[in-house]
């Protein structure tokens, strides 16, 4: 587990710190039974009230360090573990940052959250608390040793015998309690998936009156899920069982040949008192050795399925180098997409050209590629075949950052994010106010904004205000325009706007000089504002030429603009 | 308090204080069941709780009677005893916390069973309202907290005060005073313990909050991640992250840091126990009021009761947690079923027509969806509902299926008002196909039969024969018993919709509700459609929510369904020549079905 080990080699000071007061803590745990000893046979002997005094005090003066180190140390090994949390999240999520769409399509939204939130918390108790507690429990052990050894060798022979037996049966049943653990685990996932097929089929399960069935059912898989969790329960409280009746067993060695040698003299009541406490001490490290296993194991998996996320292939690869570019006409040469290696070509064999400056409208059906020719554009994917090139430069060889740059983008669903609208049109970005309100303005939001209580700081999404659609879209649009692009690019951004807002917004945004704009529009209306225009059709360009050109061929540019027409008298 | 619809299965917590009584009380039912069980286990617990003190007792025995009478025969006796008693205490304990987490789980799977059964019975409205994750998380995850209620909180609370009553009586018939002596100890932890629940509270409130903030900026990120990376804002996300992960540690921290707290206190507390037997008691013990047997015995006590203790305080956060959740559990519990005691009237088959009547229906705020809608349905007619996305067309399908009500007006099987039949009698005379294929875990027969077993594999097979899928199930590597979701086959959109007409043929309903999905497919899996639904709709009443022309070109009358009205009807061909909104429609779909 890479990332633990990582962690700790930039935290040896704190794993110094920690070994060390383990011990020192252990010692003054185990020196207890010690100091006990010596003042009970103090009083079997009668000595004075004095000393006696003076080891009680003793007692309380280790019994308060006791009780500093016993909270201490694992308040610092939880605070370690919310420190390793942290890191490793903003570790995953800045990976998760760079991962493209073939990421978002393997893991979808719920399964990263899954991995982010339940398996890195676990990995991050395991992380410290997880790994420190074999690492305490065996230093008890062998230091308790030490202290038994040092009263009675046989004594204590005779008490830890048993544990012996401990090991032996722990390495037997181990296997069978992950075993266990794993099948529990899939009933579980089972139940939920029962849960998710029926909710969401809810209106099927209803009209088919198929309620008592399905509780019927669900009663079934809870069932073996109940046997799942028996089985569980079972090894669990086995171990447990085993383990204390171990240690009585100890304890009836240690009363019997215990008081057998008090009688002959061998040791004293003191002593004697001394080994009852080691043996109870004991008791509990052994639990967690034994458990430290399973938990290894379980902290394995968790580990894969973070690294699963963490190592995904992140689609683009920034390995460009060019850092100055002078923006020149972008030309695509026989550029081909598709998705996967068993799935049809979206994209086949486009040729354009997007000379610098000029307003370029993109027209085709649904599902024709257009936003996949937009997304090779900006390189939030890499076509299959073919190159794209801005002046001479293919978009590979410049830097990712210094590409990106380059363009505003407003995507067909705005997605905002739930801020405030100030931060969502900023968006990292700083201004001032003036050019804050000539976007603003630009967009057509100016009204919008006023008619907000709190103005630009009123909150938006989830525990904001809802938005409608055209409202979003505009946000978007001043967001992508406040980043003055040079290339700006509409992917049916004003679709929710309606028609004359739409035209005014186009109108305005292509009478921005020095930027070229990319339009793609349900709308053809709009695209007229356009100097060139490109249809596409199934991923092929079928037809290209201005607006009015365009119609006058009578192909499927003109059909998709009566196709539009008629939807508009529809609504109506 | 009143409450919404809306937070029926609200996400935000409530401080709850109060209320945990109540919450209690609702849970008790569900181990009523198991009362003999949850009985024996308890008293069980208690036995074998009290026995542990028997072993300091016989220990104090050995130490101040055996040893120095040098009575090897006693000593061996009680060693006997004590191993016997342990050994017993050991099998109880096994089997009474077996018995005691059997009860919990089975509990709590009745809980579950409950649950789930309640949200197949309230009003589709809800499903509306509320993401399926967050009704999952309902019936799997806030139950399973409850659990822990149970087979842990209870357990170590009885346990304790079993310890703390049977030791104090010990103690007392051993030594009074020495009794005394620490017992002025208990009133001071009570404090701590409540000073500690009060204010940790807060703490753990505010450590959720954060996380399900963490939490949903990570879901926000996921979906803008493309945004995201061209406004190259990785580093300012980035960093928001680390604010939001540092905030949540601080506040965790703050959590620990009071528990931790709360563990000194109690380890303190054992030390003072110790000192004061050691050093008051050792000094009586030096004057010979007392023995050495009597000071170990006090000292094991306090040692065994402190162990539990700490356990205790583990349990706060667990509490707090079931509490949330129970409390949460039973707001679904407590919601209106669908269904009305006027539902009376049985139906069995559709006699002469459906009639729409007046019918008019908003789902919320008087956004009028349908408005006065008029038509009837002959038996044995086959209608296709067209218009606009949002024109209302699934709205009067989800009235006649009762998923919701009309707000005026009202729909006529034959002439019963439908509010007035027996909804699972109306469900039954209707086969619903929706537009997304639902499969279940489980075999594809049982997914075409709904699990109901008493559909014979015969049947099963015919339908499927007829909905043109029988030889593709029979290329799959199980055939019938193939699981799909978990051998994940991949089958084709338009064998999935197959599948779905082929379940229709199976329950072989009197009325057919077909709303059509909208996604365009290959025309291999059209033409397959085309055959399946065909077979469908052969001699039955049908309702066909209609998207492509060679769907209505099958109904023997269109009805277009415009802003919640009907504003033209005929067949096909009459609504073409009448070139009103119908023809528009289909120019419109031969526009983009023409390449």
């Amino acid at each position: 587990m890479k990332s633990i080990s990582a962690f700790w080699k930039k935290k040896k000071l704190w794993l110094l710190f920690l070994i060390s007061f383990t011990l020192v803590k252990t010692i003054i745990v185990l020196l207890f039974p010690y100091i006990l000893k010596d003042i009970i046979d103090g009083i079997e002997k009668g000595f004075a009230e004095q000393k006696l005094l003076h080891f009680v005090l003793l007692l309380g003066v280790l019994g308060v360090f006791r009780a500093l180190f016993s909270t201490l140390l694992p308040y610092s090994r939880g605070r370690l573990n919310e420190i390793f949390l942290v890191e490793e999240r903003t570790s995953l999520f800045s990976k998760i940052l760079s991962k493209g769409h073939s990421f978002t399509n393997r893991f979808p939204a719920g399964d990263v959250l899954q991995r982010l939130d339940h398996d890195l918390s676990e990995l991050s108790w395991f992380a410290c608390s997880g790994i420190f507690r074999p690492v305490v429990a065996v230093i008890t052990v062998l230091v308790a040793l030490v202290f038994m050894v040092d009263i009675n060798l046989w004594l204590t022979v005779l008490a830890v015998l048993p544990s012996t037996l401990a090991i032996f049966s722990w390495l037997k049943i181990s296997p069978y309690e992950y075993r266990y653990y794993h099948s529990w685990r899939d009933k579980m996932a089972k139940v939920n998936n029962y849960l998710q097929s029926s909710f969401s089929g809810i209106k099927l399960v209803k009209s088919y009156t198929m309620e008592k069935k399905n509780h019927r059912q669900f009663k079934n898989i809870l069932v073996n899920r109940i046997e799942a969790a028996f089985k569980v329960i079972k090894i669990e409280t086995l171990i447990h069982t085993l383990f204390t009746a171990i240690e009585e067993i100890g304890i009836v060695f240690i009363l019997l040949f215990g008081g057998i040698f008090i009688m002959r003299g061998n040791i004293t009541i003191g002593e004697f008192i001394a080994f009852n406490a080691y043996i109870i001490i004991l008791l509990d490290p052994m639990i967690t050795i034994g458990h430290f296993f399973v938990s290894k194991k379980r902290a394995e998996v968790q580990n894969e399925r973070l690294e699963e996320v963490k190592d995904y292939s992140v689609d683009i690869e920034d390995k460009g180098k060019v850092k100055n570019i002078v923006v020149e006409d972008i030309s695509m040469s026989n550029v081909s997409f598709k998705y996967s290696k068993d799935v049809p070509l979206i994209l086949k064999g486009i040729n354009l050209r997007i000379p610098i400056t000029k307003k370029i409208g993109l027209a085709g059906t649904v599902g024709s590629g257009k936003t996949t020719l937009i997304n090779i554009l900006m390189r939030t994917i890499d076509p299959t075949e073919g190159e794209v090139k801005i002046g001479t430069f293919n978009i590979k060889e410049i830097s990712l950052e210094k590409l990106r740059a380059l363009y505003g983008y407003v995507p067909q669903e705005s997605s905002l994010f739930s801020d405030t609208i100030g931060n969502n049109i900023l968006f990292g970005r700083k201004c001032s106010a003036a050019e804050l309100s000539r976007v603003i303005k630009l967009a057509q939001l100016a009204d919008f904004i006023k008619r907000q209580p709190k103005g630009l700081d009123e909150l938006i999404g989830e525990k904001g205000l809802k938005l409608s659609g055209g409202e979003k879209q505009r946000i978007a649009i001043a967001r992508a325009i406040l980043k003055k692009p040079k290339i700006l690019i509409l992917d049916d951004a004003t679709s929710n706007l309606d028609a004359e807002t739409e035209r005014e917004l186009v109108n305005q945004l292509s009478a921005t000089p020095d930027t070229t704009l990319i339009i793609i529009s349900h709308r053809l209306s709009i695209l007229s504002v356009c100097d060139y225009i490109y249809t596409i059709d199934n991923g092929v360009i079928v037809e290209q030429g201005t607006h009015d050109a365009l119609l006058k061929k009578k192909g499927l540019y003109c059909r998709l603009y009566q196709h539009q027409l008629i939807e508009e008298e529809l609504k109506k | 308090m009143h409450w919404h619809d809306d937070e029926l299965i609200s996400e935000e917590e409530t401080q709850p204080s109060k209320k945990n009584w109540r919450i209690i009380s609702k849970l008790l039912p569900y181990f009523k069941k198991y009362k003999i069980k949850i009985i024996i286990a308890s008293v069980l617990l208690l036995f074998s709780t009290l026995l542990t003190l028997l072993g300091p007792i016989l220990i104090k025995r050995v130490i101040d009677i055996e040893i120095p009478q040098k009575n090897m025969q006693g000593l061996l006796i009680i060693a006997f005893i004590y191993l016997v008693v342990q050994l017993f205490i050991i099998l109880v304990r096994y089997f009474q916390e077996i018995e005691i987490q059997k009860v919990g789980e089975r509990a709590i799977a009745d809980l579950k069973s409950d649950l789930f059964e309640q949200l197949l019975h309230i009003p589709v409205a809800h499903f509306d309202k509320n993401p399926v994750g967050r009704l999952i998380s309902r019936v799997d995850s806030d139950t399973e907290t409850l659990k822990f209620l149970f087979s842990q909180t209870a357990v170590v609370l009885i346990q304790n005060i079993a310890l703390i009553i049977g030791m104090s009586i010990v103690m007392m018939v051993v030594n009074l005073r020495l009794y005394l002596l620490i017992l002025f100890m208990l009133p001071i932890f009570l404090l701590i313990f409540w000073w500690f629940e009060r204010s940790v509270r807060p703490v753990y409130l505010a450590v959720r909050k954060k996380v399900a903030e963490i939490n949903s900026y990570i879901i926000e990120t996921l979906h803008g991640l493309p945004i995201v990376q061209i406004f190259q804002q990785e580093t300012n996300f980035l960093k928001k992250i680390n604010t939001l992960g540092k905030e949540k540690c601080t506040v965790e921290i703050k959590a620990l840091s009071y528990w931790y707290r709360i563990w000194c206190f109690v380890d303190l507390g054992e030390v003072i126990g110790i000192i004061l037997v050691l050093g008051i008691g050792g000094m009586w013990a030096l004057h010979g009021a007392i023995t050495i047997g009597t000071i170990f015995l006090f000292i094991s006590y306090i040692t065994r009761l402190f162990g539990p203790l700490r356990r205790l305080s583990d349990q706060v956060n667990v509490i707090e947690r079931a509490f949330a959740s129970a409390e949460r559990v039973f707001q679904v519990l407590a919601t209106k079923r669908e269904g009305k005691e006027q539902e009376k009237e049985l139906v069995k088959s559709l006699r002469t027509h459906i009639t729409f009547k007046d019918l008019s229906f908003y789902y919320e705020n008087e956004n009028w969806v349908l408005e006065n809608l008029n038509f009837k349905i002959k038996k044995g007619e086959r209608i296709a509902l067209v218009g606009e996305t949002g024109g209302g067309k699934t709205s009067i399908i989800a009235l006649l299926l009762k998923f919701y009500e009309p707000q005026k007006g009202t729909i006529l099987i034959d002439d019963t008002c439908i509010s007035k039949i027996n909804r699972n009698s109306l469900r039954a005379m209707i086969g619903f196909v929706p537009q997304d294929v639902i499969l279940f875990p489980g075999s594809i027969m049982e997914n075409l039969r709904l699990f109901d077993e008493q559909i014979s594999p015969r049947k099963v097979i015919e339908a499927a024969t007829r909905a043109c899928i029988h030889d593709r199930i029979c290329k799959l590597p199980k055939s019938y018993d193939t699981n799909i979701i978990e051998q994940g086959v991949n089958l084709s959109f338009g064998e999935r919709q197959l599948l779905s007409y082929a379940r229709a043929l199976v329950f072989d309903p009197d009325i057919l509700i077909l709303d059509e999905a909208t996604s365009s497919v290959d025309p291999e899996s059209e033409r397959l459609i085309q055959v399946g639904m065909k077979e469908l709709l052969k001699d039955r009443t049908a309702i066909i929510i209609a998207h492509r022309l060679t769907t209505t070109r099958l109904a023997d009358r269109v009805l277009v369904i415009h802003k919640g009205q009907l504003i033209e009807q005929g067949t096909h061909a009459e609504l073409l020549s009448a070139e009103g909104y119908y023809h528009k429609l289909y120019k419109l779909q031969y526009l983009s079905v023409v390449r």
